[in-house]
């Protein structure tokens, strides 16, 4: 495929994610931050964030199975999570995680497995989509093209 | 008994003849009757067929009225989107991007107009009694324009298509009068057919006035009908009778100039037993499915069309090795001169250079006839060396070549280099020559200057690149790579300019970018006095100019051109040159900005909102520390505190932060400074931590801090913001809060703020 066929995929790809509410402004602000001296900031903040998250929901589905389930420490790890999906502007995953923590407060563990397989499902979601999106970044690099910016439009 | 006899024979004697009577008679009775059946039945056929014939008429009348109606359909739905153009007009802000859009949808508009007339004057196409239609239009617009729409639709193919400047004849004279529409679809049709039939390579259009021949000049001076008949005779056509009362119609009028168009490509090639009937045999070259802008006119309309205008087309021999097609075709147009030439021109002109007076062209303006002294060869000006050197780097060599010759005909030194690697000793050289004009002017006079070889082919490129490298200006004197010329003493050199012309996509743009803003630097250190401007140019469709790579670092002076670079835009580049009237002012003027650089623009909201301009980093020389757990959120924050100009140290929790205050204060106690200074000046710290959380970590940093007099802010970073955690926040001792993700906006706020309440600083 030729380098401008890619990027135009890559430019409707990535609208397409923040249509969809994959993605909001903060991964904009990421990709500010992304330089010459910081060339691949978004990939090593991202793959940063799938690995916690992925411990993060482990620990998250261990303590739900507890006899007696301690909801403080399950909102503490829901809160990281939210933390840390929004700091990469995984919007659809920190929605769920606000969600999840008010069955947190309500201690309501039912509503709490539901939303557990929410965010799981979100999360993972939210994987594929960016592992989509830095491949098609790598196609594009690999054959000598540029990535195009993102236009910064009303979202 | 005799009289018996006589008697009775007789009647025998009279039998034979009336019986042969009868018979005849029946016979011809016989004929009649079958000739009466014949007649009948050719009269019977002669009624049928005549009943046909009316039939097939009528079928065609109302086919032909039909025609009409839908024509007449179409032509009010085309007015109706003429009239709907017109008012957006309007409402859009000019010079945008879409009022250009309009420009070319009107244009479009305005051809299917075109079209839809020609396809109901099809028949009189044929008979060649098509009228021409005269109106005053501008020659160079209408060849930008055509090659302008077909450029997108070739760059998809992978084809560029070029208008050639050529010696620039047609600049001169490009206000003519004629038919547009008809030069127009001629135009058209050929460039549609070379898109087609070109998979890869270029397609140049190029026109240039040709000066009259010996034969026409003949022709025009005795109009002896003898003479017309002897050229007749060698006309190989009987249906050229007609086109040729028009050729010598044009011929004899000595206001009308021949103009020779010429459309060449790379593509299949139309092989030499074909190029005759291809013209005749207009079925022959097959629309394709793509649906193109042809009207559907094959070559042989071409042809006639071409001949209407008292020309005729053909196509050329290509030199050895050459693949693709080029169609060459003459018209004649009457130049009008509307009291002077074009502006354009006139700048070009008045820059000292004197275009017309080199290319030997003389023009008497005002007179109803125009004499044309055109010199065959078409003269070069070697290019002068105190003039402002042109760096051109192009990918497609074709739009190189013909960008060079047009800009060296104009006397303008133009260094090329023939791959993106050659740029960086392209610029040097540049660079030495400038320092070496400054230098001999200083020194007033000197019998050495510098021609600079233009690098047209990668070996030379090689062997110079050897001595270029770590070259100084004194030992240039030895390099037999630059010859000396003699240079005309007294030249000023006063503000010196220098002009980069750079095709985003000839090579990996990181790369080019930092060669160009080296040179950028290094000149502006070396050389102050001169200027340097550089023209980016990328293509329309997918930009290769990555913002976010270089990230404002554009020079708001430079200017991007996403369209096609010839025509008017490469007029405008030319103008930009102080020889050429262009000003050395900061901001070029708005007909110059072809976008001004508005992917800068977008960008600079956010540099407003972080403060950072390109120049100051706001947090220069500060030291921050950053305390949180999470990993992201350290890598987020190190980013933009870095960005902003901060060193940042980073630590997982609180008790790791008071261990690094601690540590940096020891430090300095061992150093033996009297003074102590706080460690950080500024703390960003998260509040939900392990082992020690933001609270805690608060209250025994200000604890510290009081034993040595020091104060350092500390911002807390929550993903509360409800009036509790607040207060605790403050409760702590913390001085202000940005809500989790914190973004350099956020952060740059809390830091004003606290400057501002006179903690900082």
């Amino acid at each position: 495929m030729e380098v401008g066929q890619m990027q135009r995929r890559l430019v409707e790809f990535t609208k397409s994610l923040f249509m969809e509410g994959f993605l909001d402004g903060q991964f904009l602000q990421l990709q500010q931050l992304q330089d010459e001296s910081n060339p691949d900031f978004v990939v090593e903040v991202v793959s940063l964030f799938f690995q916690d998250s992925e411990k993060l929901l482990n620990d998250l589905t261990s303590a739900l199975e507890q006899q007696n389930v301690d909801f403080k420490k399950v909102d503490a790890h829901v809160h990281q999570l939210k933390g840390s999906s929004s700091s990469i502007g995984a919007q659809r995953v920190k929605n769920a995680c606000v969600v999840f923590r008010s069955f947190c407060e309500e201690q309501n563990l039912e509503g709490c497995m539901r939303c557990l397989q929410q965010v799981k499902q979100e999360f993972y979601l939210a994987k594929d989509k960016f592992e989509t999106l830095f491949t098609l970044e790598q196609q594009i690099l690999a054959a000598g093209g540029s990535i195009p910016a993102t236009e910064i439009t009303s979202f | 008994m005799i009289s018996f006899i006589c008697h009775g024979s007789m009647p025998l004697l009279l039998v034979i003849p009336i019986a042969v009577g009868v018979i005849a008679i029946l016979i011809v009775i016989c004929l009649i009757a079958r000739t009466r059946v014949t007649v009948m039945h050719l009269r019977a056929t002669l009624i049928k067929q005549m009943e046909a014939t009316r039939q097939a008429e009528s079928k065609s009348m109302s086919k032909s009225n039909a025609f009409a109606q839908a024509s007449h359909d179409v032509r009010a739905s085309l007015a109706g989107v003429i009239g709907l153009i017109d008012i957006s007009y309007d409402e859009v802000s000019p010079g945008s991007e879409l009022e250009k859009n309009l420009k070319q949808l009107e244009a479009c508009t305005k051809d299917l107009m075109g079209f839809l007339n020609c396809i109901l004057d099809t028949s009189k196409v044929e008979a060649g009694k098509m009228p021409l239609q005269e109106e005053e239009f501008d020659l160079a617009q209408l060849l930008e324009d055509v090659v302008d729409l077909y450029h997108p639709v070739a760059m998809r193919k992978g084809v560029d298509v070029i208008l050639d400047p050529n010696d620039g004849t047609v600049l001169k004279h490009s206000l003519v009068k004629g038919d547009r529409g008809k030069l127009k679809q001629i135009l058209s049709n050929l460039l549609s057919n070379a898109v087609k039939f070109t998979d890869d390579g270029h397609i140049s259009v190029r026109a240039w006035v040709q000066k009259p021949s010996l034969e026409k000049l003949i022709l025009v001076s005795t109009g002896n009908s003898w003479w017309k008949r002897l050229m007749c005779s060698s006309c190989k056509k009987n249906d050229r009778e007609s086109g040729d009362e028009a050729v010598n119609e044009f011929r004899q009028n000595p206001n009308s100039a021949e103009f020779v168009f010429e459309v060449d490509d790379t593509g299949k090639g139309i092989p030499k037993e074909m190029r005759k009937s291809v013209f005749e045999n207009y079925i022959q070259v097959k629309e394709t499915a793509q649906g193109q802008e042809g009207t559907g006119l094959g070559l042989g309309i071409v042809q006639s069309l071409v001949r209407l205008m008292g020309g005729d087309i053909k196509i050329m021999d290509k030199d050895m090795g050459e693949r693709g097609t080029c169609f060459r075709f003459n018209v004649f147009l009457a130049p009008f001169d509307a009291g002077a030439t074009k502006p354009l021109e006139e700048d070009l002109e008045a820059g000292g250079y004197g275009v017309a007076h080199h290319l030997g062209l003389t023009i008497h303006a005002n007179s109803p006839g125009l004499s044309f002294h055109s010199s065959s060869t078409r003269q070069v000006r070697s290019p002068k060396p105190e003039g402002s050197p042109v760096v051109l780097l192009i990918q497609n060599e074709e739009r190189r070549r013909t960008c060079q010759s047009y800009m060296e005909r104009l006397g303008i030194e133009v260094l090329v280099p023939s791959q993106w690697k050659d740029l960086p000793i392209i610029l040097k050289k540049v660079q030495m020559k400038i320092i070496n004009n400054a230098y001999h002017s200083s020194s007033g006079k000197s019998d050495r200057s510098w021609r600079i070889e233009r690098f047209s082919k990668s070996a030379s490129c090689s062997k110079s690149r050897g001595r270029v490298r770590g070259v100084s200006l004194s030992s240039l004197d030895g390099a037999d790579h630059i010859l000396p010329v003699c240079k005309s003493p007294g030249h000023k050199n006063q503000a010196g300019f220098v002009l980069l012309i750079v095709d985003a996509s000839a090579g990996p743009f990181q790369e080019i970018f930092m060669a160009v803003t080296e040179f950028r630097t290094e000149f502006r250190k070396l050389i102050p006095s001169t200027r340097c401007k550089v023209v980016w140019l990328d293509k329309p469709t997918m930009r290769s100019i990555d913002q976010r790579a270089i990230n404002g670092k554009l020079d708001p002076d430079d200017i991007i051109m996403s369209k096609p670079f010839h025509g008017t835009r490469l007029l405008q580049v030319i103008r930009l040159l102080p020889e050429f009237g262009g000003f050395l002012q900061r901001r070029p003027s708005k007909q110059v900005k072809e976008r001004p650089v508005q992917n800068a623009e977008a960008t600079k909201p956010l540099a407003e909102e972080t403060g950072s301009t390109r120049r100051e980093k706001p947090l220069g020389g500060k030291r921050a520390l950053v305390v949180d757990d999470s990993e992201i959120m350290r890598k987020l924050a190190q980013c933009n505190l870095s960005n902003l100009g901060a060193t940042v140290q980073l630590c997982e929790n609180g008790k790791e932060a008071l261990q690094l205050i601690r540590e940096g204060i020891d430090e300095q106690r061992e150093s033996g400074v009297s003074d102590i200074h706080r460690p950080y000046d500024y703390i960003l710290m998260d509040c939900q931590m392990p082992t020690m959380d933001g609270y805690e970590a608060t209250r025994k940093i200000r604890k510290e801090e009081k034993r040595y007099g020091i104060y350092m802010p500390i911002i807390a970073l929550t993903a509360h913001s409800s009036g509790t955690e607040v207060k605790k926040i403050f409760e702590a001792g913390m001085d202000f809060h940005i809500e989790k993700p914190a973004n350099g906006a956020r952060l740059m706020k809390a830091i004003t703020e606290i400057q501002s309440r006179g903690g900082g600083a």
